[in-house]
C-alpha cells in the first residue's frame, strides 16, 4: 500500500499481573487504506480487542503498550499527548462496542450524549450540534429523531441503542471506525440490518472500517482485507477473497472448517485444544500444540509473516 | 403453556423515566409518605412558625417558671418562665440550619474526593482514604467535644467541625460506587469520544452515583440535628440562652421530677424530627433501588 492512513508496526501491549506478563498483543503488524474494510477475526482472548483498544491508547493499568508505531496519517499516536490524543479520538478514530446495552449512559437522554462529542470537536452553537445530532440519527435509521433525541437509552431496543451507539461514533466524521464485534448481542435479524447499515454508512462517507469479529460469515460480506489473530499476532493477512478460497496457515484452515454450513447432516467441527497462556506462551510457533501439520522446526523456532503471491503474508514454516 | 396475561400479570412492565418511576414508587410507600408528612411539617414550623407567635424566645415571666402546657402556652414554660413552644420553634429553625448546611458541606467534599478518589486511583486514591480512615478513626463525638471546646462554642463552629469530619462516609460511598461505574461500557464510550476525564467524571459517571447520595444525605440531616442537640446539651454547642433544643433540654434536666414537660416535650420533637428524616432516608433508598421497588 503505497500511502496507508493508519500503519501499525509490531505493536506490543502486555499486562502486568502478579502472575506475571500476560503478552495480549505480542508484535501486531498491519496497514488500512483509506476507505477499506479489515476484518480481524480469532478466537476470544487471541488479542483482537486489545489491538483496537491500544490504536486508541484506552490500555489502563496493568497494561502498558510496551513498543512498536501506531501511524495515523502523519503522527504517531504513541507519541502525542494526552490532549492531542483526545482530540484525535472521537474526531479521528472512533470506537464502538460489542454491548450496545452497557455502551449508553442511562441517567442521559440520547440526544444529548450524541451531541456532547460534537460540541467537544467542532466549533458550533448548541443549537447547530443538536441539529446535526438530529441528522446523525437520520442517518442511522432511527425513526422520528426530532422526538427520540430527548429520550432515555432503556425506551429503545437492543438493535436501536446499537444504531444509537454508531451514530454517536460516526458523529464527528471519523475516518476510520473501529467496531469491536457490533453485532455479537443482537439476534441475527438485528445483525443483518446493523452490517447492512454499517456497510451502507461506509460507502456513503468514505471511512475505513477495522471490524473485529469471531465471524468469518461478516467478514466475508463486508471486508475486502482479514487480518487472523492468533495468540497476541497475525497469522495471516490479505484480500478476504484469496483467504476465503485458499487459506495458507493451518489456523486458518481450521477456523474455516468450523463454520456451521447449512449441510445438517455434519457434525459442527472445533480446534482441538484451548488457546495457549500468554504468559508462558508455546515456544516456536504458538499454534503447534494444536496443529495438526506441526513438525520439528515448529516447536523450537518462531515464524517470521513470509509474503505470499506478493499480496498476503502468513507466518508458518510448512510452506517456506 | 402459560397464558400471556398471566405473565402479563406476574411482571407488570409499566413505563416511564426513572424519576417517574421513583416517584411512583414512593407514593406507593407509606413510610415515605409518613416521613415526607412529618418533615414537612416540622420544616414549615422552624420556617414560619416563628413569624406567626407573639412572643420571643428570650421573653422571661418570673411568676409563670415552670407553668405546664396550656392553651396559651403549649408545651408550658420553663425554669425563667420562658414560652417552650416558642423556643421549639426558633429551636426547629437551628436544627434545620445545622442539619442542611452540614449535609451540604460534608456532601461536597466527601462527594468530590470520593469520585477523585475512585475514578483516577492510585496516589489520590490512596492519600485520601487513608485520610477518611484516620478521621473515622476517632470517636466523633468526642472529637466534636474536644475541638468545641477547644476553638469556642456556636453554632458555626458546630457547623464546621461536624462538616469536616462527616465527608468520609460521602467518600467512601461514592468511591465505592465510581469504582464500579467507571468500568462501564458508556464511561468508555465517553472516552472513545475524546471526552476528557474530568467532564467524564461529572458529566457521565457523577449522575449515576445520586442515588445513594439522595439516600445518604437524608439519613445524615438526623444524626447532625441529633449531634447539635447533643453538643449542645453537653454545653459545647449554643450556650443558653439560645433556644437550641439541645439547649433547651438541658435546662429542663434540672426540674425533671417537678416539670417534666421542659425536657419531655422538646425532646419529643427531636424525637419526631430524626425519625421523619430516617423514614424518608429509607423510603428513599427503598424506591431509588430497583430491585426493591415495589411496582
Amino acid at each position: 500500500m503505497t500511502n496507508p492512513l493508519l500503519k501499525i508496526n509490531d505493536l506490543k501491549t502486555y499486562f502486568h499481573t502478579y502472575n506475571g506478563i500476560v503478552k495480549a498483543v505480542d508484535g501486531v503488524t498491519f496497514e488500512l487504506g483509506k476507505g477499506q474494510t479489515l476484518g480481524i477475526v480469532g478466537e476470544s482472548g487471541c488479542g483482537k480487542s486489545v489491538t483496537s483498544r491500544s490504536i486508541l491508547r484506552l490500555i489502563e493499568s496493568p497494561g502498558k503498550i510496551e513498543s512498536g508505531s501506531i501511524h495515523y496519517k502523519d503522527s504517531n499516536l504513541l507519541t502525542l499527548s494526552e490532549s492531542e490524543m483526545n482530540s484525535i479520538r472521537g474526531k479521528e478514530i472512533s470506537l464502538i462496542f460489542q454491548d450496545p446495552l452497557t455502551s449508553l449512559n442511562p441517567v442521559m437522554k440520547v440526544g444529548d450524549q450524541i451531541s456532547e462529542a460534537i460540541g467537544l470537536h467542532f466549533d458550533m452553537s448548541k443549537q447547530e450540534t443538536q441539529e446535526k445530532a438530529k441528522k446523525m440519527l437520520d442517518l442511522v435509521g432511527i425513526p422520528s429523531s426530532e422526538e427520540r433525541y430527548y429520550d432515555y437509552p432503556f425506551t429503545f431496543s437492543g438493535g436501536m441503542r446499537q444504531r444509537l451507539v454508531i451514530a454517536s461514533a460516526l458523529s464527528c466524521d471519523p475516518s476510520i471506525l473501529i467496531a469491536d464485534e457490533p453485532t455479537t448481542n443482537l439476534d441475527v435479524t438485528t445483525q443483518a440490518q446493523i452490517l447492512d447499515l454499517l456497510s451502507d454508512l461506509k460507502s456513503r462517507l468514505g471511512m475505513s472500517i477495522i471490524l473485529i469479529t469471531h465471524n468469518l460469515g461478516v467478514v466475508a460480506w463486508l471486508c475486502e482485507y482479514v487480518a487472523v489473530m492468533y495468540a497476541g499476532r497475525i497469522v495471516e493477512y490479505g484480500p478476504v477473497k484469496e483467504i476465503f478460497k485458499n487459506p495458507q496457515h493451518p489456523y486458518t484452515s481450521a477456523l474455516m472448517e468450523c463454520l456451521i454450513t447449512s449441510d445438517t447432516s455434519s457434525q459442527v467441527d472445533s480446534i482441538p485444544g484451548m488457546i495457549p497462556d500468554l504468559i508462558n506462551p508455546p515456544s516456536g510457533c504458538r499454534f503447534h500444540p494444536r496443529c495438526n501439520h506441526a513438525f520439528d522446526r515448529c516447536l523450537s523456532d518462531d515464524p517470521r509473516l513470509f509474503t505470499y503471491d506478493k499480496k498476503r503474508d502468513y507466518a508458518c514454516w510448512l510452506k517456506e | 403453556m402459560i397464558k400471556l396475561t398471566k405473565i402479563n400479570s406476574i411482571f407488570r412492565v409499566k413505563d416511564g423515566s426513572e424519576l417517574q418511576l421513583v416517584i411512583r414508587s414512593i407514593r406507593k410507600s407509606r413510610i415515605s409518605i409518613l416521613g415526607i408528612i412529618i418533615v414537612a411539617i416540622l420544616i414549615l414550623m422552624g420556617l414560619f412558625g416563628p413569624l406567626l407567635v407573639s412572643n420571643t424566645p428570650y421573653e422571661m415571666d418570673i411568676d409563670d417558671r415552670l407553668a405546664t402546657p396550656s392553651l396559651e402556652a403549649p408545651f408550658g414554660k420553663d425554669e425563667f418562665g420562658r414560652d417552650i413552644f416558642t423556643r421549639v420553634l426558633y429551636g426547629l429553625r437551628i436544627s434545620l440550619t445545622v442539619g442542611i448546611v452540614v449535609v451540604s458541606i460534608s456532601g461536597t467534599i466527601g462527594v468530590f474526593l470520593g469520585l477523585v478518589a475512585g475514578y483516577y486511583g492510585g496516589i489520590s486514591d490512596s492519600l485520601i482514604m487513608r485520610l477518611t480512615d484516620i478521621i473515622l478513626a476517632f470517636p466523633g463525638l468526642v472529637l466534636a467535644l474536644a475541638v468545641a471546646a477547644a476553638i469556642g462554642p456556636n453554632i458555626i463552629n458546630v457547623m464546621l467541625i461536624l462538616s469536616f469530619t462527616w465527608w468520609t462516609s460521602y467518600a467512601r460511598i461514592v468511591r465505592g460506587e465510581v469504582l464500579s461505574i467507571r468500568e462501564e461500557d458508556y464511561v468508555t464510550a465517553a472516552k472513545v469520544m475524546g471526552v476528557k476525564d474530568w467532564t467524564v467524571t461529572f458529566r457521565h459517571v457523577l449522575p449515576n452515583v445520586i442515588g445513594p447520595i439522595v439516600v445518604f444525605a437524608t439519613l445524615q440531616m438526623s444524626y447532625a440535628i441529633l449531634a447539635e442537640a447533643s453538643l449542645s446539651f453537653l454545653g459545647v454547642g449554643l450556650r443558653p440562652p439560645e433556644p437550641s433544643l439541645g439547649v433547651i433540654i438541658n435546662g429542663g434536666k434540672e426540674f425533671l421530677r417537678v416539670a417534666p414537660h421542659v425536657s419531655a416535650l422538646s425532646g419529643f420533637v427531636i424525637m419526631l424530627l430524626v425519625l421523619g428524616f430516617n423514614l424518608l432516608g429509607d423510603g428513599l433508598r427503598d424506591s431509588l433501588d430497583p430491585k426493591m421497588r415495589r411496582i
